[in-house]
C-alpha cells in the first residue's frame, strides 16, 4: 500500500520523527484559514501518490493567506502525472541550510535491508544515484541483527563527524527503522531531511515523508489498512482483492482466469502474439474450490471490457473436477454474448474435462489450442473486438 | 542423482493434519516419499494413516532423525514454522505458503543461511525429483526420471515446461520451484552450484519472468562458473510497466527495469540459449543432449 504525505506524517509525528508544522487542505478556503493561523509563509503540497511531485508543478509557495488561497486553487485544478489534487498539505515554510536523503528499503538484491543517506537530499534518489554515486552511502543491514550503532559510522563521516548533527541523525534513523520494521515496510524515506538553523540551535527536520508498505502484511497493520486510500486502486482489481483474489486490471477483452500467475501471464504474452489484448488478470491461486471459481467469475464480469473468459487452468494444489464445477456452476451468472474458452490440465484433469463437456462445454489441454480457438471466435465475430 | 531431495530424503510434514497437509501427504506418500513424520501443535500421539504425529518439529526430529521439512502453514505461521524447523537442524525447509510478508522473508532467509539450513520458497509448488522424492504438491504424473534440471518462479510454468519435456522422451533431475515472491529462501544463482555438482543433470533449465534481477545475476555467474548448458525461457514479453502482475515479484519498473526483453538480451550475452515459447524447449534440449552425446561418444 502507498501513503499520501500527510498519513506519513501522522505516522512520523507518533513515532517521534520531527516534521513541519502543517495541515491538510480540502479547499482554497480552507488553505487560507490554515494559513492564517500559522501566521506565517507555507508551502503548499498536493497530496498524490507519485514522485517528481515538485517538477511536476505539485508544489507552492505562499506569502500570505490570501496567496495561499489563489495557489491552492491552481493546485486543485491541476492533474500531477495524471493524479487529481482532492488534497493539499499546508505546512509552515522553513528555511532549510542544507538538505539531506534518509530511506530505509527492503533490498531485494542482497536480501537485507539497505540504509541509503546523501548529504545531497532533495532530489531525486535514483538520478543521484546515476549521476552522483559517491555521494550516497548506502548500508546493508541484516534483519537478524537490525539496526546497529556501527552501522552509522559511514554516515558519521559524510557529516565530517559534526557531534550535534551527527546525533540527531542517529536518532532519526533509529526511529526510522522502528517505522520500518513495525508497519511492514518496503520503503520508508524522508527527502529531504533539512538542517533548519533556528535563533539557538539547529534542528533537523523531515521535510517530506513517503512511506509504501507490503500488502502480505495488511492483515495484521489494522491502522495502515485504516489509513489506506482505496480510491487509488482500480475498480476491478479492488472488487478482486475485497473478494480475495489477486486481480491486474489491463485495457484488452480477454479475461485471464488462471491458477497461477505465471501461467497468466505466459498467456498474457500467446494472446499478444495474436494481437489480442488482455483486459483483466485474475488469479485463482492453488487448491481453488468450485465456491471461489463462482466468486471469480462474479469479479471479472463487473469489468466491462470483457469480451471473452478464457480459463487457464494446470493444476497441481488445483484440482481439475473443482474447477470445472465452479465453471460449471457460474455458467448462468456469465452474460450469453461472452464466450467461455477453457483449458485444464494436471491434477484431476479427465475428470475435470468430463465435467465441462457434460455442460456442452469444450475443454481444451493444450493452451495455444485454447488461445487458437479464441483468436478465430475474434476473427469470426468481428464485433467482439 | 538429483539436487536437494532424494531416496535419502526424510520428511516431516508441518501442519500435516490440515485439510492441504493430509492430502498431499498422501499423494507424497503414494509417490514413493519417505514421510517420516508430521507437526501439528496440540496433535501429538495422533497419525495420519500409519505416520507419527508430533507437538513440535523437535521432538519429531529426534523420534525419526528427519532432515527435511515441508510447511503446508498459513503465511502468517510461516516465519515461526520456519525458525522452528531451523533450530531443530532441519536441513533443508520447503515453504509453500504463498502471501508471507516480506519482512518475515527477510528474516528467515539470513536466519538459515547462519544455521546452514536451506530454504526453498515461499509461494512455490515444492521440489520433484522424478523417480526418487516428491516434497511439494505438483501433479506428479507429468513427470519423468531424466537428465533436465528446472529452476523455476512460476509453478504453473514448470508444470508446462516438464509436461513438454516428458511427452518427448526428455526426463527432469530435479524440479525446484524457487517461488514467486520477490525475496525467496534460494535463487536461480543458489541452485546453479548443486546443478553443477549433480552428475545426473546434464542441462539446466531456468524459467523466469518479469521483475527482480535473478535471472540475470544467474547468468553472468554461469558463465565463469557453470560449464553445464543453460535454457531459459521468461514469461512476461507483453506486460505493461509498473504493474504487479500476480506474483508479488513480477513487476517491470518504469524505465525498464525488470522487462522481459532486457532479461533475454543479458541472458543471451551470457550464453544462454532463450526460448520464445515454451514449446521449443524440448527442441533446444534434444539438440543440446545429442550434442553431448556427440562430444562424449
Amino acid at each position: 500500500m502507498k501513503f499520501y504525505e500527510y498519513n506519513v506524517r501522522e505516522i512520523f509525528s507518533l513515532e517521534g520523527i520531527v516534521t513541519t508544522y502543517g495541515e491538510v487542505a480540502l479547499s482554497p478556503l480552507e488553505a487560507y484559514e490554515i494559513a492564517k493561523k500559522m501566521q506565517s509563509p507555507v508551502v503548499l503540497k498536493a497530496q498524490v501518490l507519485t514522485g517528481g511531485r515538485g517538477k511536476a508543478g505539485g508544489v507552492s509557495f505562499a506569502e500570505n493567506p490570501e496567496a495561499a488561497k489563489v495557489a491552492a486553487s491552481e493546485l486543485f485544478a491541476k492533474k500531477i502525472k495524471g493524479y487529481h489534487v482532492n488534497k493539499i498539505l499546508v505546512a509552515k515554510k522553513e528555511l532549510l541550510k542544507h538538505e539531506y536523503y534518509l530511506g530505509i528499503t527492503i533490498n531485494f538484491q542482497s536480501r537485507k535491508t539497505s540504509l541509503i543517506f546523501s548529504t545531497e537530499g532533495g532530489v531525486d534518489i535514483e538520478e543521484l544515484a546515476v549521476k552522483n554515486p559517491d555521494k550516497i552511502v548506502k548500508v546493508d543491514i541484516d534483519p537478524v541483527i537490525g539496526l546497529q550503532d556501527y552501522h552509522l559510522l559511514p554516515l558519521a563521516k559524510t557529516l565530517n563527524y559534526d557531534k550535534e548533527l551527527f546525533s540527531q541523525l542517529q536518532s532519526i534513523c533509529k526511529k526510522l527503522y522502528t517505522i520500518y520494521t513495525k508497519y511492514d515496510c518496503v520503503l520508508v524515506e524522508i527527502n529531504p531531511l533539512a538542517l533548519v538553523e533556528g535563533k539557538r540551535e539547529k534542528r533537523l527536520i523531515a521535510i517530506d515523508a513517503k512511506l509504501e508498505s507490503d500488502d502480505n502484511a495488511n492483515y495484521r497493520q489494522a491502522n495502515l489498512t485504516e489509513m489506506w486510500d482505496e480510491t487509488t486502486e482500480e475498480k476491478v482489481e479492488l472488487i478482486g482483492k475485497r473478494a480475495g483474489f489477486v486481480t491486474i486490471k489491463l485495457n484488452g477483452i480477454v479475461s485471464i482466469v488462471s491458477n497461477g500467475a505465471g501461467n497468466a501471464i505466459y498467456a498474457l504474452d500467446l494472446l499478444n502474439k495474436y494481437n489480442i489484448s488482455t483486459a483483466n488478470i485474475l488469479d485463482l491461486s492453488g487448491g481453488a474450490t468450485p465456491d471461489k471459481v463462482q466468486k471469480a467469475v462474479d469479479v471479472v464480469i463487473q469489468d466491462e471490457d470483457v469480451k471473452v473468459i478464457l480459463f487457464n487452468v494446470f493444476g497441481g494444489i488445483t484440482r481439475c473436477d473443482e474447477i470445472a464445477k465452479g465453471i460449471v456452476q457460474s455458467l448462468e451468472n456469465i452474460p450469453s454474448n461472452i464466450p467461455v474458452i477453457c483449458r485444464l490440465q494436471g491434477t484431476n484433469r479427465e475428470k475435470g474435462i468430463k465435467i465441462l463437456n457434460d455442460s456442452g462445454l469444450d475443454a481444451f489441454t493444450y493452451l495455444e489450442d485454447a488461445i487458437k480457438k479464441i483468436v478465430d471466435l475474434i476473427n469470426k465475430q468481428g464485433d467482439l473486438k | 542423482m538429483s539436487i536437494l531431495i532424494n531416496k535419502d530424503t526424510k520428511l516431516i510434514v508441518q501442519g500435516i493434519t490440515g485439510r492441504e497437509g493430509t492430502f498431499h501427504t498422501r499423494l507424497m506418500k503414494k509417490y514413493g516419499t519417505n514421510v517420516v513424520a508430521g507437526v501439528t501443535p496440540g496433535k501429538a500421539r495422533t497419525h495420519v494413516d500409519d505416520i507419527p504425529v508430533f507437538d513440535t518439529v523437535l521432538e519429531a526430529k529426534m523420534d525419526t532423525n528427519a532432515n527435511t521439512s515441508i510447511l503446508f502453514v498459513p503465511p502468517r505461521f510461516t516465519r515461526d514454522a520456519i525458525i522452528e524447523a531451523c533450530e531443530a537442524r532441519i536441513e533443508l525447509i520447503v515453504t509453500i505458503a504463498e502471501g508471507v510478508p516480506l519482512q518475515d522473508m527477510l528474516f528467515c532467509v539470513n536466519y538459515c543461511k547462519k544455521s546452514d539450513c536451506k530454504l526453498i520458497g515461499p509461494n512455490t509448488p515444492g521440489i520433484i525429483s522424478p523417480g526418487k522424492s516428491k516434497v511439494g504438491f505438483m501433479s506428479d504424473m507429468i513427470y519423468k526420471e531424466g537428465p533436465v534440471g528446472i529452476m523455476s518462479r512460476s509453478a504453473t510454468l514448470s508444470y508446462e515446461a516438464a509436461n513438454n519435456l516428458s511427452n518427448e522422451g526428455i526426463g527432469q533431475s530435479t524440479v525446484v520451484g524457487v517461488g514467486g515472491d520477490p525475496i525467496c529462501g534460494s535463487t536461480f544463482l543458489d541452485l546453479l552450484p548443486l546443478f553443477e555438482q549433480d552428475a545426473q543433470t546434464k542441462v539446466i533449465l531456468i524459467i523466469g519472468e518479469i521483475g527482480g534481477a535473478n535471472e540475470e545475476i544467474a547468468a553472468q555467474y554461469a558463465k565463469k562458473n557453470i560449464s553445464k548448458p543453460l535454457v531459459a525461457f521468461i514469461a512476461g514479453e507483453a506486460a505493461p510497466e509498473g504493474k504487479r502482475m500476480g506474483h508479488a515479484g513480477a513487476i517491470v519498473h518504469p524505465g525498464g527495469e525488470g522487462g522481459a526483453q532486457k532479461k533475454k538480451h543479458i541472458l543471451k550475452e551470457n550464453g544462454v540459449i532463450v526460448v520464445e515459447k515454451l514449446t521449443e524447449i524440448s527442441n533446444e534440449i534434444i539438440k543440446i543432449l545429442s550434442n553431448i552425446k556427440e562430444v562424449t561418444g
